[in-house]
């Protein structure tokens, strides 16, 4: 199933709009995208040219491909982060120094980078980043790559911010059950790598940790043990 | 593609349809584009998403803000100078506040400066000008570079959003809070202390999602942090933070 009709299976909507118009539908996906993405900042990650040309001194990030810019690497090297603060601290003049390979970067608006020095010769660095979702806008567009649990965390949060409007109590149990599986996505993946190092240790928590998820247990049974 | 940045018309539609209102029966285009702009100035002053730049050269001894002739200003922040009109950036511009004008030179108002003295420190004898020390000397073509968060607008239905795009679907829940506030017929004070509440943890998802944009970020995005202490107190370079 698509996440569309996954959604509208949520509404009771599955021979199509009655209540809600298509529109309404696809910004209510694409807006629970967001919040996932922006949530699991780190499920997916790509990397963008950034091409840097002789003289440059605000540079435009590759905002169609990546949403949230995390690092901006040259040749295999990390460009260093700093802040216009610190470059002032250094030298008042800094504006006026000459060209080079730049190996400071400020980040200076949200579309903007300033390199530092300005840059010499072209470059093409390479920035990396959380990458945006694919846009729904009509029934064949779908999201694909993804655990089922982070799916199903999005179809729960489509559907709240459509009963919204009508059913705000429904709205906020679907809510819930959205955070429920992102909790469980994210104790997945906390649970891949290293964490089971901890569970190899023999006498600290291996027989515990076998149970599964301790805390969200108790939560459900209302101890406090 | 949700990085393209959706125009003014695109927003209004997607709050006209949680409103249930596709024609404008409660609530006018005028007040709805009122609210929409009122939500991104809102991020803009927050987040500080957005800054633009524009040099300014002139003889003037201070620059009002009013008729200031660049993109719109939402407030003053860095000014470089430049000598002579082609020259390139010098120097940033030392803030400095009246108070300590009087205590580095008490007659400093008296000041004439016809050497032509290079201005360093700016100054704001109120929130509308900005004006610079020593004074210029009136004659001497200078030229200031302003860096600065802009005010955001959209005044007709083509324009689009200048904030980042992920934040579009916030406009959402700030339209359906105010139009619902609004007192009238259609009022719902339920509804919108809930949308109130959709749209303060929107604010804070925005705010998280921003600090995670490049985690050592400029300390200017971050205003009223290290920053300003920075500029006008600037450490020694040893022993290092």
């Amino acid at each position: 199933m698509s996440l569309l009709t996954d959604v509208q299976m949520q509404l009771d909507e599955s021979q199509g709009p009655v209540f809600w118009v298509i529109e309404q539908l696809y910004d209510a996906i694409n807006e629970a995208q967001f919040e996932l993405y922006t949530t699991l900042k780190d499920w997916q990650r790509v990397s963008a040219v950034l091409a840097v040309g002789t003289g440059q001194d605000l540079i435009s990030l590759p905002n169609t491909s990546i949403m949230i810019p995390q690092f901006v690497v040259y040749n295999g090297i990390k460009i260093f982060p700093t802040t216009t603060a610190l470059l002032q601290d250094w030298q008042n003049n800094w504006k006026n120094e000459g060209l080079a390979r730049p190996n400071w970067m400020v980040l200076w608006d949200a579309d903007h980078l300033r390199l530092f020095p300005r840059s010499d010769a072209s470059y093409n660095f390479n920035v990396w980043g959380t990458p945006w979702p694919t846009q729904i806008q009509d029934g064949t567009h779908d999201i694909t790559g993804i655990d089922p649990l982070v799916k199903k965390a999005l179809v729960l949060r489509a559907a709240a911010l459509l009963l919204e409007e009508t059913q705000p109590a429904l709205a906020d149990a679907k809510v819930v059950e959205a955070y429920e599986f992102e909790h469980r996505f994210a104790r997945q993946q906390r649970n891949s790598q290293g964490s089971n190092i901890t569970r190899l240790r023999p006498g600290v928590a291996w027989d515990v940790a076998q149970q599964g998820d301790i805390i969200v247990g108790r939560q459900f049974l209302g101890s406090t043990n | 593609m949700l990085s393209t940045k959706p125009t003014l018309a695109t927003l209004r539609a997607s709050v006209r349809r949680e409103l249930l209102d596709p024609t404008g029966k409660w609530w006018s285009n005028a007040e709805l584009d009122g609210y929409i702009n009122d939500w991104q100035q809102s991020l803009q002053s927050q987040f500080e998403f957005v800054w633009g730049v524009s040099t300014i050269t002139t003889t003037d001894t201070s620059i009002s803000l009013s008729t200031f002739t660049g993109t719109p200003m939402m407030r003053l922040d860095a000014i470089y100078f430049c000598a002579g009109g082609t020259d390139t950036c010098t120097s940033r511009m030392a803030p400095r506040t009246m108070s300590d004008l009087d205590t580095l030179q008490r007659d400093w108002r008296g000041v004439t400066n016809p050497e032509g003295v290079l201005p360093c420190v700016s100054y704001q004898t109120d929130a509308n000008s900005v004006a610079f020390f020593p004074p210029p000397n009136g004659t001497s073509t200078y030229q200031y570079e302003f860096e600065y968060p802009v005010l955001c607008t959209m005044t007709v239905g083509t324009n689009t959003m200048q904030i980042p795009a992920w934040t579009q679907f916030s406009v959402i829940p700030y339209c359906l809070y105010r139009a619902y506030s609004r007192f009238g017929p259609a009022q719902d004070l339920r509804k919108a202390g809930r949308r109130r509440r959709q749209w303060d943890r929107k604010l804070s998802r925005i705010k998280s999602t921003w600090d995670a944009f490049l985690p050592d970020k400029a300390e200017q995005l971050r205003p009223g942090r290290r920053w300003a202490s920075d500029i006008l107190r600037t450490r020694p370079g040893w022993p290092p933070r």
